[in-house]
């Protein structure tokens, strides 16, 4: 039997019950591509996540859970520690380990993380603006590219921090921020934030604020309070919400600045020694502080999702091997259906072995076919892993 | 004119420059808040570097308001001189790159001199009254604290191009020749100002009077402001009977008319230039040379009651 | 079943008639060789296709006898033409080009050649056994088998087809031994032979 005719048969056979074939297509592309995409998915994730943990040397903090301070520095996930004082930072900084970039990850604007920080922080995660050009005053703001596109952004627009409670009596006001930039896609939490000034993040904890000049007398009332006489600024002194060409040079700051507040503070150590150093200064127990290796951190954390999720893992190849046996059933009742068609084959003239090539056949291409799709599903599900997977943790 | 002047629009597109911390003649940048950093900078890195110091001549860099672009160039810088003392306070609202700015000031941080002219107020019924207390911010006028930050500034430079340490200590030891001198000649020359009626055209000569023992009235007058008979009267009330000299300080040569006006109100007319920005000629040294010989000048033959420092 | 002997010559027509359930069908798979005696020989020509492995033997059907099933045996995913060349699909030497030539003349003399890229089961009973017969015909079989080939047949088409396998038999000296029950056809025939006689056994293979 010629092969082109074996190919031409089983070719009419398949079309000629398009549902059948693509049922068994379906089912065994699915059975093969669950446990395999779960493996891949795990896998990436586990990358994606040692990648950003590796490209952070170490971070400081408060003292609690690691993990949590991790994922807040890196994940910008809702903020569970206390917060790290600025005088934390400072004196860090003073010890000269090595670079250090702040990061204040607290506040939202809408659903998009805020991250008050330093300008190094672009230059550690490589990130580039693509439009515009990073920020350059209070108020100033670079977002995300997933960010900029999902929500029609463009330098020059703006964008409000949410208040944290709607209540707050405390006359936090949000900041109107003003978008000097759109950052290159590095498909990272990094697409979806939105990066100020460490210091504009402070206006928005209600730190730093700014007001009309006080001088002018119409604004002012004479008060007493237990420090003796003041004058009391009244309604008509304008507190800001938005910082401007005119009011920027108004913004300022009170209280003692090494009580601000800080989530984390990334240590890029400028060698192993000094490294080792602030590993040792502040493994102290003693030190308010502790020193985290997100690499390690997110080795903890792996470790747990992971067994939860070898669980999910069984839990697939225990399907996928009831799937393939009902595969099997389709295929072995197909065969039953057909025993008739077959026997005219040969009592035409077709040899066992070219009615076996037939069936064969047919079982290849549907195999085929479901393994190329699985395998398309499978490399999709690899590409689109770290987007979910930074989705999912953030 | 500074190179910084075509580093801002060069730097409008450094994301995708290179190195974006090179200057356009491939020179690393040191950005500084004044001219005498701006001056100190230039003196210790010639030979490798480009200063960025961007307010023009007769600008006060202190109340200075940077462009975006402005501040977009300095944030590319290798190294940011900023003074301390609160001064230039466009540093606390724009975002400049933390692990690039050195404060000068720190090492003599505690001999900061606090003022007290701020107003206490609160912005909301039942929130704390506060005040916006500041320090004296003219540090350099006291020269063994520009020493200081000279040396600083060093330190910085030499940390962050130790390539160029020798040439850096080098150029050191002769500013700090050059600062060392010019300040027992202040020392030499004001010792004449000792026990005389000293009034001050502005709030910026703290540190000078504390350094050189001197004890001044501060005014608040520009020297182009025509003196009207408050001002008389506010400058009157600063005599103090039995004094030996009256001397007025001006920032800047003052107009004909005011120096006329202080002279007949029986003061000396001498201008101390503090130098916060580039002087139109000369330099730093050159700059508190004037100052010296404008107080020579200013001061009768004679007339010292203090005891000269050796 | 047991047959002494059965000699069909080359070009000589049989009308093989007995009542159902005689062993007539039986009898054209063993000469086609799809089932085997237990013992005796079977040669068409100069082959004994009891002889002949299971490869050799389908190989030797496919190229040297038609068949024409009493259920039609029609492939239903492949249209009346594909079902048509299904025997160069198998295998035969003929070359395709020649097979379809064949094949459409033989539809176009049997009223089925507007359909020949239609599936069987469009077609009616009458339509399916044509094309079964076309598809027996279009290898130009040494020996052409066929069960009841006119059963589900409007006279005029069964006395069409009925004369398209007596010409091509004599045209082409085929042998064509045709099982069937209608005795109006039977006078067609060179030879009838009544299966009961030629079963020597005496008895029924199916109730």
């Amino acid at each position: 039997m010629r092969s082109s005719s074996i190919v031409y048969l089983s070719w009419k056979a398949l079309r000629y019950r398009p549902l059948r074939s693509l049922l068994l297509i379906g089912t065994i592309a699915l059975t093969l591509y669950f446990p395999r995409a779960l493996q891949e998915f795990i896998n990436r994730s586990e990358e994606v996540l040692s990648a950003r943990a590796r490209s952070t040397p170490l971070l400081i903090g408060p003292r609690g859970s690691s993990i949590d301070l991790t994922l807040n520095a890196l994940y910008f996930t809702s903020q569970e520690l206390p917060a790290l004082r600025y005088s934390s930072y400072e004196a860090l900084s003073q010890k000269n380990y090595g670079k250090t970039i702040p990061i204040y990850s607290r506040f939202l604007a809408g659903q998009s993380p805020l991250v008050g920080t330093s300008l190094a922080y672009f230059k550690l995660r490589g990130l580039t603006v693509s439009t515009g050009r990073t920020m350059t005053r209070l108020g100033d703001c670079v977002i995300g590219a997933n960010l900029a596109q999902n929500e029609n952004l463009q330098p020059g627009d703006t964008i409000t921090s949410s208040p944290e409670n709607i209540f707050d009596l405390a006359g936090v006001y949000p900041l109107r921020m003003r978008i000097t930039g759109i950052l290159a896609p590095n498909r990272t939490p990094d697409d979806d934030a939105i990066f100020v000034d460490l210091k504009s993040a402070w206006i928005i904890e209600g730190l730093a604020h700014g007001h009309e000049e006080l001088s002018r007398s119409e604004t002012l009332e004479l008060q007493r309070d237990s420090k003796g006489e003041f004058l009391r600024a009244n309604a008509s002194v304008i507190e800001f919400n938005e910082v401007t060409d005119t009011n920027v040079g108004d913004f300022h700051f009170h209280g003692d600045r090494g009580n601000y507040p800080l989530s984390s503070v990334i240590l890029v150590p400028h060698n192993q020694k000094q490294r080792a150093l602030a590993l040792a200064h502040y493994g102290d127990p003693v030190t308010a502080e502790q020193i985290v290796i997100p690499a390690v951190a997110v080795e903890q954390l792996a470790k747990t999702l992971f067994a939860t999720q070898r669980l999910a893992f069984t839990a697939f190849t225990l399907l996928g091997i009831a799937a393939l046996a009902l595969a099997l059933m389709v295929f072995l009742l197909s065969f039953r259906l057909r025993e008739r068609e077959m026997l005219t084959y040969s009592k035409i003239g077709a040899t066992g072995r070219a009615v076996a090539c037939l069936q064969g056949l047919e079982v290849l291409v549907i195999i085929a076919a479901a393994t190329i799709l699985a395998q398309a599903g499978i490399v999709l599900t690899r590409s689109a892993a770290q987007d979910i997977f930074t989705r999912l943790i953030s | 004119m500074l190179a910084s002047t075509s580093l801002i629009s060069s730097c409008e597109n450094s994301g995708n420059q290179a190195n974006p911390d090179l200057s356009p003649t491939g020179k690393p940048t040191i950005a500084a808040v004044n001219y005498p950093l701006a001056y100190f900078a230039e003196r210790l890195s010639a030979e490798f570097a480009e200063v960025l110091f961007d307010p023009s001549p007769g600008t006060d860099p202190a109340y200075w308001e940077p462009t975006d672009n402005q501040v977009s160039s300095i944030q590319q810088a290798d190294l940011i001189l900023l003074n301390g003392a609160g001064y230039a306070r466009w540093t606390s609202s724009r975002t400049i790159p933390y692990e690039a700015t050195v404060i000068t000031s720190t090492s003599f941080e505690d001999a900061f001199i606090k003022l007290q002219d701020g107003i206490r107020h609160t912005h909301q019924r039942g929130t704390a009254s506060h005040t916006h207390e500041g320090v004296a911010s003219t540090t350099w006028l006291d020269l063994m604290q520009a020493s200081a930050q000279a040396s600083s500034t060093a330190e910085a430079l030499i940390e962050q191009f130790p390539e160029h340490s020798d040439s850096v200590s080098r150029e050191l030891e002769s500013l700090l020749t050059d600062l060392g001198d010019l300040d027992r000649q202040m020392r030499t020359t004001t010792a004449a100002l000792r026990g005389a009626d000293l009034v001050v055209s502005h709030p910026v000569y703290q540190y000078w009077t504390r350094a050189y023992e001197l004890s001044a009235h501060s005014l608040h007058w520009e020297p182009t402001q025509e003196l009207g008979a408050s001002e008389m009267s506010e400058l009157a009330a600063t005599r103090t009977e039995g004094a030996s000299a009256r001397y007025f300080i001006w920032e800047t040569q003052p107009s004909q008319e005011n120096l006329d006006k202080i002279k007949i109100a029986g003061f000396i007319n001498i201008v101390v230039n503090p130098c916060g920005g580039r002087p139109r000629n000369g330099d730093f040294l050159k700059v508190m040379r004037e100052n010296i010989s404008s107080l020579n000048q200013g001061i009768p033959q004679g007339a010292s009651t203090g005891a000269v420092e050796p | 079943m047991l047959i002494p002997e059965f000699r069909c010559e080359a070009g000589q027509t049989i009308a093989l008639v007995g009542p159902s359930g005689c062993g007539k069908s039986t009898f054209l798979n063993l000469i086609a060789g799809i089932i085997r005696p237990s013992t005796g020989s079977i040669f068409i020509d100069e082959t004994d296709v009891t002889t002949l492995k299971r490869s050799a033997s389908a190989a030797f059907r496919l190229s040297r006898i038609g068949l024409i099933f009493q259920e039609f045996e029609l492939i239903e995913h492949l249209s009346v033409g594909d079902n048509i060349l299904l025997p160069y699909h198998l295998g035969t030497d003929t070359t395709r080009s020649v097979i379809e030539k064949r094949g459409r003349d033989l539809a176009s003399h049997l009223g089925i050649l507007p359909y020949w890229d239609t599936l069987p089961s469009a077609l009616s009973h009458g339509e399916r056994q044509r094309a079964a017969i076309a598809r027996a015909l279009s290898t130009r079989p040494r020996l052409l088998l066929a069960d009841e080939p006119t059963g589900n047949l409007d006279p005029e088409n069964k006395r069409k087809a009925l004369d398209l396998m007596h010409l091509t038999a004599k045209e082409h000296d085929q042998g064509l031994l045709v099982v069937t029950h209608d005795l109006e056809l039977i006078d067609s025939f060179d030879t009838i032979i009544h299966f009961e006689e030629l079963n020597q056994s005496g008895k029924q293979l199916m109730p």
